[in-house]
């Protein structure tokens, strides 16, 4: 670990006076995952990039992989990361991309011109589930409270998440229409920056608020926030909050994370990714990694995870179209 | 030197009202509907386009009439030569067409080349060989230091 | 004084050699980093994320604290000395700024900068110290409404920038909000003037405009204006301060720290807006208003100072609630989580050396970056002295590097090209640049907080004058506008009367 550290410290400071060339290591080609490169469609900082540098340290820490990069190619939903995929990698056995949930929306939304169909599935990583929030000074007191009020009044109910399309407004449109109100009415406040709806709700300014559970639960756990419901299907171990469908919502939705790779590869080249990907969600690495961010594990690899993206593709479509956000 | 001035900002005011034209057609497209907002996604961009048309218009009136306030523009510089300009823009379109197809080295010397001899660096092999270093150590300093992933190209394959 | 103890228990962490040294390599990387334009903090801190992992986290923290206000300090200096802004927080400082280089003052321009910083980050520091938890729930009572008033407030310092005329400023300002309305409409997710390329779908990167109408237009404007070979002009006279320009730097750096810590404190506030309202308010107050547009220290070190209190007001959400309200406070808030810590109110209680290391470490990074960048005034003058078609060779370098890295995209290319030939054409006709950049920053954030607040408000427009700090904020805006023409009538019929019974 050390030396590693020396020799990144040797880089830096040889990137700072600019002489710079530092050992550039040779990867021997052919063998297959001696190098790795995992593309985050979108800006640091975020899940999907987060996803990509977690999976990078557990993957060389694990000596699994010897050399990982990540890159970012954000934009539109990852549409454009897809895109690049699909089209620029064709058949580079060496790269894989994060994607999840959002991107099965951000399609749709965006009218993207690629799919997913168009990539091959390598397998569904980790999730992580929404959370329907009021402010601490909300009279709101529980989830019934909420849906009866979305019942007689859809529009008196702004509900604050991420932009437009997005897994929040995605579980807002379920909610809505569970309630027994038209999925159209959902009077969805969107945000760009996760920093900034949860500033709205903790400002009192919206009724309710919808984000993942590692953005809210610090708020919750400061008494800032007041949690009605989880969108997990159980109730989880060591988590205080009842299900949305304990309260008579019917309604379950994980914010999955996968990881995908180029297109036309052949079934060697899958296969090598596959092994990769599976040893490094065996690794104690890996497991440390869920542990520490709060990461549930959903790890379901190669043919079912094809036909489970297949199943959300159509959900997803479908309260799109009633929100009136897709034709 | 006033005409030639003149007419180039009339030509500007004009662009102006164009812009704003084409915002206006390319505003129908987009829905009207707000929902609870009422005001919708269209209601800025038709309030910008309407504005430009406007501001456009009067910008081409004024300059047509040569009543706008004098250009300060610094001394001597009623001419602008076309020809380091078109160097500058090779450069930087060059670079473009190159960064993913060459990488990132001989784009950026490319540029670099381009950019000094449009301002008048003389000794062409000093300046090349000047755009080549500078490149090599830009592309290692954050390639290697700061782990960014700039295009090799065929030349810098491994990393 | 349980915060006193508390930060000096914060000294004795971050005073130790070892995470001195963190900070030095931080403050150090970030100067460098910031001097070149598009290659921000925010990028920096999230590449050395993976460096960091079996490092303790406080030095870690210490480290990435240095370089985000190292990155602040160093982002004055491209703008002064060779007007390339590479960040938007930094425009404002290059409209004085390299007026001031190019009238052979370009040292006092970068000393009021970096002594601005310093007192703007010292005190700033010290208002996050014993201020955080209150200034942040304050910044919680502004919602839709109030930001969309406090966007309106900001719109009326254009006027502080117009140029020549107010016609070809308003076109200006319009061309940066048309900018602005290309992409996904965040509110319905509709395309709007993205004519069908999906690189357009995330609307035009601020940073891509600005690098675009300055570095790239000024580049294309001294290539192909030979006629003004004065652009870079060495320096001349005192590389220091005189006892003149401390006189005129003291009250604007004050009142851009004053600006700058609750905008960067506020969750939708940023690092920009205080720099156009301190610019604009320097300009109001300036003993020669004439001065500006000339060279006038006031317009650097306000809007400076402005942006460096705001860099430190971004910790406070950030660490009192967890809030990230800045791309490099997002890239910090994934690096705590990293370490399974949940910055919040809590966060102080559970990883108190943490938090007070930090916080100390701010201030011991403000004193290094003062030491660092003083003596660096002469270097970083000497770039001068660099023989043209290099520098700006190499300018177009950097340029086109922080442009392709943001977003690993050719298309940003071709933006940056086009915008940089607008930039010239705006510079060639002199119509000014920065009411393009001002509209492209707000005109989006107006329109999005707008339609926000009449979502909630189910479409009445009422909402803006019955939210008190909306409406509060609406009728300062309003005195702007109107107060001055009226005033200087006054003032100017006086002076008239004065003069007239003067000459007899």
């Amino acid at each position: 670990m050390l030396l590693k550290f020396a020799k990144r410290h040797v880089a830096l400071l040889l990137a700072l006076t600019g002489i710079g060339a530092a050992s550039v290591a040779g990867a021997a080609e052919g063998e297959p995952l001696q190098r790795l490169k995992i593309m985050a469609p979108a800006a640091p900082g975020g899940g999907w990039d987060t996803t990509a540098r977690q999976m990078q340290a557990a993957l060389t820490q694990a000596r699994i992989v010897r050399t990982v990069q990540v890159n970012n190619v954000p934009g539109a939903g990852g549409t454009i990361g897809l895109a690049t995929l699909a089209n620029n990698l064709k058949g580079d056995g060496n790269q894989l991309m994060v994607n999840g949930l959002v991107m099965v929306g951000a399609i749709l939304t965006n009218k993207s011109a690629v799919t997913l169909s168009q990539v091959t599935p390598i397998a569904r990583l980790t999730g992580e589930y929404e959370v329907v929030v009021v402010p601490a000074q909300s009279p709101i007191r529980s989830m019934q409270e909420l849906a009866a009020r979305l019942k007689s009044n859809p529009g008196g109910v702004s509900i604050a998440g991420g932009s437009a399309g997005g897994t929040d407004h995605i579980l807002a449109g379920l909610v809505v229409r569970a309630a027994g109100a038209d999925p159209a009415k959902t009077n969805y406040i969107a945000y760009s920056g996760g920093g900034e709806a949860l500033a709205a709700i903790m400002g009192n300014h919206v009724t309710a608020g919808i984000s993942g559970y590692g953005e809210l639960i610090g708020p919750i756990k400061a008494g800032r926030l007041r949690a009605l419901a989880i969108s997990s299907d159980k109730r989880m171990p060591g988590i205080d909050i009842p299900t949305l469908k304990e309260s008579g919502i019917d309604v379950g939705l994980a914010n999955w994370r996968s990881v995908v790779a180029p297109p036309g590869l052949s079934t060697a080249q899958r296969q090598a990714l596959l092994d990769a990907v599976d040893r490094m969600v065996k690794s104690p690495e890996w497991q440390a990694t869920l542990a520490k961010n709060d990461w549930v594990d959903l790890y379901l690899p190669g043919a079912a995870f094809s036909t489970y993206l297949r199943a959300e593709e159509s959900r997803v479509t479908d309260i799109l179209k009633s929100i009136g956000l897709a034709k | 030197m006033g005409n030639r001035f003149l007419r180039g900002e009339v030509l500007i005011a004009a662009g102006i009202v164009a812009l704003g034209v084409a915002m206006a057609v390319a505003t129908l497209a987009i829905p009207a509907s707000g929902g609870y907002e009422r005001i919708g996604p269209a209601a800025y961009p038709w309030a910008i386009a309407l504005s430009l048309v406007i501001i456009g218009a009067i910008l081409v009136r004024e300059a047509a009439r040569g009543t706008a306030p004098a250009i300060s523009a610094g001394p001597g510089s009623d001419r602008t030569a076309l020809r380091p300009f078109g160097f500058v823009s090779l450069g930087l379109i060059l670079h473009l067409l190159l960064i993913e197809r060459a990488g990132f080295v001989i784009a950026s010397a490319t540029l670099f080349f381009c950019t000094a001899r449009a301002l008048g660096a003389r000794h062409w092999i000093v300046t090349a060989a000047i755009a080549v270093a500078l490149s090599i150590a830009v592309y290692f300093a954050f390639s290697s230091g700061l782990n960014l992933d700039l295009p090799a190209g065929p030349w810098l394959g491994g990393w | 004084m349980a915060t006193l103890d508390a930060l000096l228990h914060g000294f004795s962490i971050a005073l130790t050699l070892h995470n001195l040294g963190w900070a030095l390599l931080g403050v150090t990387l970030g100067t460098a980093v910031g001097v070149l334009p598009g290659i921000g903090p925010a990028l920096t801190v999230s590449l050395l994320l993976p460096v960091t992992f079996g490092l303790e986290p406080t030095s870690a923290f210490i480290m990435f604290a240095g370089i985000y206000y190292g990155g602040m300090y160093g982002g004055s200096t491209a703008s002064i000395l060779l007007n390339t802004p590479g960040e938007s927080a930094s425009i404002i400082t290059a409209l004085e700024g390299n007026l001031m280089a190019r009238g052979g003052r370009a040292g006092p321009a970068l000393a009021t900068a970096a002594i601005g910083s310093f007192v703007a980050g010292t005190l700033a520091t010290v208002l996050l110290t014993f201020l955080a938890p209150l200034v942040a729930n304050l910044g919680l009572r502004f919602g839709p409404a109030d930001y969309f008033a406090l966007m309106v407030l900001s719109f009326t310092t254009v006027s502080a920038v117009l140029g020549r005329s107010l016609a070809w400023g308003l076109a200006s300002l319009l061309f940066g909000m048309a900018l602005g309305l290309v992409g996904i409409d965040v509110q319905t997710g509709q395309e709007r003037f993205t004519l069908g390329l999906p690189a357009l779908l995330d609307g035009i990167d601020v940073i891509v405009v600005v690098i675009g109408l300055f570095a790239v237009g000024e580049t294309l404007y001294v290539a192909s204006c030979p006629g003004d070979p004065e652009s870079v002009v060495p320096m001349r006279g005192s590389r220091w301060m005189s006892r003149r320009d401390w006189a005129r730097s003291w009250k604007p750096w004050l009142r851009g720290t004053a600006l700058g810590f609750p905008f960067g404190a506020m969750p939708a506030g940023g690092g920009e807006i205080p720099t156009f309202l301190s610019y604009a308010i320097e300009k109001r107050l300036a003993a020669k208003p004439d001065e500006f547009g000339k060279g006038a220290i006031e317009g650097v070190a306000g809007p400076e100072a402005a942006n460096n209190a705001a860099a430190a007001g971004v910790l406070v959400p950030l660490l009192t609630l967890g809030l990230p309200t800045s791309a490099t406070a997002a890239v910090m808030l994934a690096a705590f989580q990293q370490y399974g810590l949940q910055p919040g109110p809590l966060l102080f209680e559970n990883s108190g050396d943490l938090v007070w290391g930090l916080i100390a470490s701010l201030y011991i990074g403000n004193v290094m970056l003062l030491a660092l960048n003083l003596p660096l005034v002469g270097l970083w003058v000497r770039l001068l002295s660099i023989p043209r078609p290099y520098l700006y060779g190499g300018i177009l370098t950097f340029a086109t590097l922080g442009t392709y890295t943001l977003n690993n995209s050719v298309a940003d290319l071709v933006t940056l090209y086009l915008v940089g030939v607008v930039g010239f054409l705006m510079r060639r006709f002199d119509i000014p640049v920065a009411p393009a950049v001002i509209g492209l920053i707000l005109g989006p954030m107006a329109e999005q907080q707008m339609r926000r607040a009449l979502s909630i408000s189910e479409g009445h427009f009422s909402i803006f004058v019955t939210e008190p700090i909306a409406a509060t904020l609406l009728a300062v805006a309003a005195l702007v506008l109107v107060a001055p023409p009226v005033w200087r009538r006054l003032h100017s019929g006086q002076v008239a009367r004065a003069k007239s019974r003067q000459t007899p």
